[in-house]
């Protein structure tokens, strides 16, 4: 049983969850807008931070689903103050899915080290302009874990591309777009997303978005250490039964 | 009649402890318990309405959709069915019989699960329709719903009919209560026999009797009890005790092999409980999309429809017949499709609980302490009343653990359950066939749903999950 749960849950263990939310780092109001910000996973070690802006008219009663923004972020312990284009990382577009996330802004951003980084969204709409600052704390990376600022920065670059591709399949079609499958935006969406998915960039270098659509949908989806282990522990469960009920008679 | 605890197999009994027990026996302790619930649902409708429209700061969907659901599961697992106990809907039920002074009984015809059933996937399939997690303004309205649907279904019918018929949280409660490590049971096995008044389920001036027609002597399980306790208060002998049992024991000894309502309740229960958790990731908003491009429709109600009636519905049944016809072929028996599926359907509750389980833990431990800021913001800012201080979101952020180790506990309990589940698939199989060295043959299809349920929801919980609903988690 023991091996079995360490032979699952090693690999979970060791890669990172991305999702859409997450955990609440700030929020507040600005006129009639009311927003937060969320970031996941939590508390994030270095690698790539899914971090979302939600923004909620209140007035109106409904989610902003028309805004444009970007964020820059600062390394930890830059004593320059956050964040200026040229001078810190970034920008980075936020993206939206206004079917299916409604008012959520989210991109990806390279958090290849620990420490206290800062955050600053810029977001425009036809009305309003209003900045937010943001620390997302980064653990230190658990022991073993091989921190790869230029593959992180690469996965972080095409999970954005991802999210783009989504934005705009989705402003096409509302309200239940369907992007189209040839592209590569399921596969990859799920490729990235997938906490257990092989790592699309290796060390030092990344292959190109193009070449990891061939990956497909299936594979990111499926994960074998999980079903193998199921299997397992439903053959095991029942000869062990089959052996005990028999013991019985 | 059985008697649990003169056969010996049980022998802890909480009503037997000073202070626990002092406290289980107090003639008001379900009244104090729903009252505290009363309170929190007022507050799920009052900030559900006038609150913050962010759901991640809003009392009603952190405490609805993070907390309850969370502590539901839990309760069921360590102790057995607390929400019911201390239910809030219920609490105007006095005011309903006074009001209505019912004279007529639920109808025959209805005294099933079918209308619960019915409403338990309806409700999972409103929820994710209309997004409930994400509208605290929905949730209240929700909430103010089951208020009113038990009130009038209190004030028309005798008896608790609204629990035991209609309430589908309750009948999700019932059918995973059936795994907790507590149980109802009679002390004594001849002080029954010698009983002339039976005040267990017929009451006395003083205190009404079970009102779920539960009768002690013949409790084998803790389907349909609310864990009132009116029985303990009402029993003029004090022979009623509140034991502890290995967890799902009651599954390994009887199961209801004439009830098809039941059966379909625990096997629809966990692929529902699947459907639950993997409308919250990626792949059924891909899947969503492709829907909407084969059906040719813009209508989410028409899609995600055809999705649970396919999913939730159909597959289930349709997987659990085809299991059944090959079992019997396997095994050359010739029982019918009905009564394999009424024999192996109760092998889906551990299952059923350990995914719904791994699902509700994983928003509860990533957003247990969310609850505090929600409170004083509710407080300072809905009601303007800072009493417990101003909002420190910063809260929220304590005690929340990494995300792998959120997954291997979810793996493990996915395992877990599982496990037990295989093992009640095998002793069905054997305690049908006693003599047959092959009837592991008539279980292996079953075997086989079991897996690829076991499967689909261990890697459901390896993707990506939506946290949207509360501060961090939801």
């Amino acid at each position: 049983m023991a091996i079995l749960v360490a032979l699952i849950g090693f690999p979970v263990a060791s890669t990172p969850a991305y999702a859409h939310g997450g955990v609440m780092l700030k929020s507040g109001s600005f006129g009639s807008y009311e927003w937060l910000v969320q970031i996941y996973p939590y508390p994030p070690d270095p690698g790539v931070g899914v971090i979302t802006l939600f923004v909620f008219d209140v007035e109106a009663g409904a989610p902003v689903t028309d805004l444009v923004g970007e964020v820059l972020i600062a390394l930890p312990g830059d004593p320059t103050p956050c964040c200026e284009v040229g001078q810190h990382r970034g920008p980075f577009a936020l993206y939206t899915d206004e079917i299916i996330y409604p008012g959520d802004y989210t991109t990806y951003l390279p958090l290849d080290e620990p420490g206290e980084w800062q955050a600053k969204f810029v977001v425009n709409s036809p009305t309003h302009w209003f900045e937010v600052l943001v620390s997302i704390p980064v653990d230190v990376a658990p022991p073993g874990k091989v921190i790869d600022p230029q593959a992180i920065a690469t996965q972080a670059a095409i999970m954005r591309a991802v999210a783009e591709s989504i934005q705009q399949a989705s402003a096409s079609q509302s309200p239940l777009a369907t992007p189209d499958p040839l592209q590569p935006t399921s596969p990859l969406t799920m490729a990235m997303l997938s906490p257990l998915a092989t790592p699309l960039a290796g060390v030092g270098g990344a292959a190109p978005p193009v070449a990891l659509s061939t990956d497909g949908l299936f594979p990111s989806r499926f994960n074998g250490w999980v079903w193998g282990g199921m299997a397992l522990l439903v053959v095991v469960g029942a000869v062990a039964s089959t052996l005990g009920l028999r013991t019985e008679e | 009649m059985i008697d649990l605890q003169s056969q010996g197999r049980y022998r802890l009994d909480l009503l037997s402890f000073p202070i626990v027990g002092a406290i289980l026996r107090w003639k008001h302790n379900r009244t104090a318990a729903q009252f505290v619930l009363f309170g929190l649902a007022a507050a799920i409708i009052v900030d559900g309405f006038w609150g913050s429209p962010l759901a991640a700061k809003n009392v009603a969907t952190v405490s609805a959709w993070v907390h309850y659901r969370g502590l539901v599961v839990l309760g069921l697992l360590v102790a057995g069915n607390l929400f019911c106990a201390a239910c809030p809907f219920v609490l105007p039920r006095k005011l309903a019989k006074w009001l209505g002074r019912p004279t007529q009984r639920w109808p025959r015809a209805l005294r099933n699960k079918w209308l619960a059933l019915a409403g338990f996937v309806g409700i999972i399939y409103t929820y994710e329709l209309f997004d409930l997690w994400a509208s605290p303004w929905w949730t209240a309205w929700l909430t103010l719903a089951y208020f009113a649907t038990a009130f009038v279904l209190e004030a028309f019918f005798t008896r608790n009919s609204f629990c035991k018929y209609v309430c589908p949280l309750g009948t999700f409660n019932f059918l995973y209560s059936t795994v907790s490590p507590l149980q109802i049971s009679a002390r004594s096995q001849q002080t029954c026999r010698d009983c002339k008044g039976h005040e267990c389920i017929n009451g006395s001036p003083s205190q009404q009797g079970c009102q779920l027609e539960l009768f002690v002597p013949t409790l084998k399980s803790n389907l349909d009890c609310t864990f009132c306790l009116d029985c303990v208060k009402a029993c003029p002998y004090d022979n009623v005790a509140l034991v502890a049992r290995p967890p799902g024991d009651e599954l390994f000894r009887q199961t209801w092999p004439h009830r098809l309502d039941l059966a379909y309740l625990s096997l629809l229960a966990a692929f529902v409980g699947l459907i639950n958790a993997v409308a919250m990731t990626p792949p059924i908003y891909d899947l969503e999309r492709q829907m909407a491009a084969w059906l040719g429709t813009r209508s989410e109600a028409l899609v995600l429809g055809v999705i649970y009636l396919v999913a939730a519905i159909g597959l289930p049944l349709g997987a659990a017949y085809s299991a059944a016809w090959l079992g019997n072929r396997w095994n050359q028996n010739k029982d019918s499709l009905n009564r394999l599926v009424m024999r192996y359907a109760y092998s889906f509750v551990p299952l059923g609980l350990a995914i719904w389980l791994a699902h509700y833990l994983f928003h509860f431990v990533t957003g247990a302490m969310t609850i505090v800021p929600a409170f004083q913001t509710l407080f300072a800012d809905t009601l303007g009343i800072p009493l417990l201080g101003e909002p420190d979101w910063s809260i929220a952020l304590w005690f929340v653990p990494s995300t792998g180790s959120i997954q291997i506990t979810q793996l493990v309990v996915m395992a877990v359950g599982t496990l037990v589940s295989v093992h009640m698939t095998m002793r069905a199989a054997h305690g049908a066939n006693p003599r047959r060295r092959g009837f592991w043959l008539e279980a292996l299809p079953w075997l086989v749903l079991l897996f690829l349920l076991a499967a689909a929801g261990a890697n459901t919980f390896t993707l990506p999950m939506e946290m949207r609903g509360s501060a961090i988690g939801g």
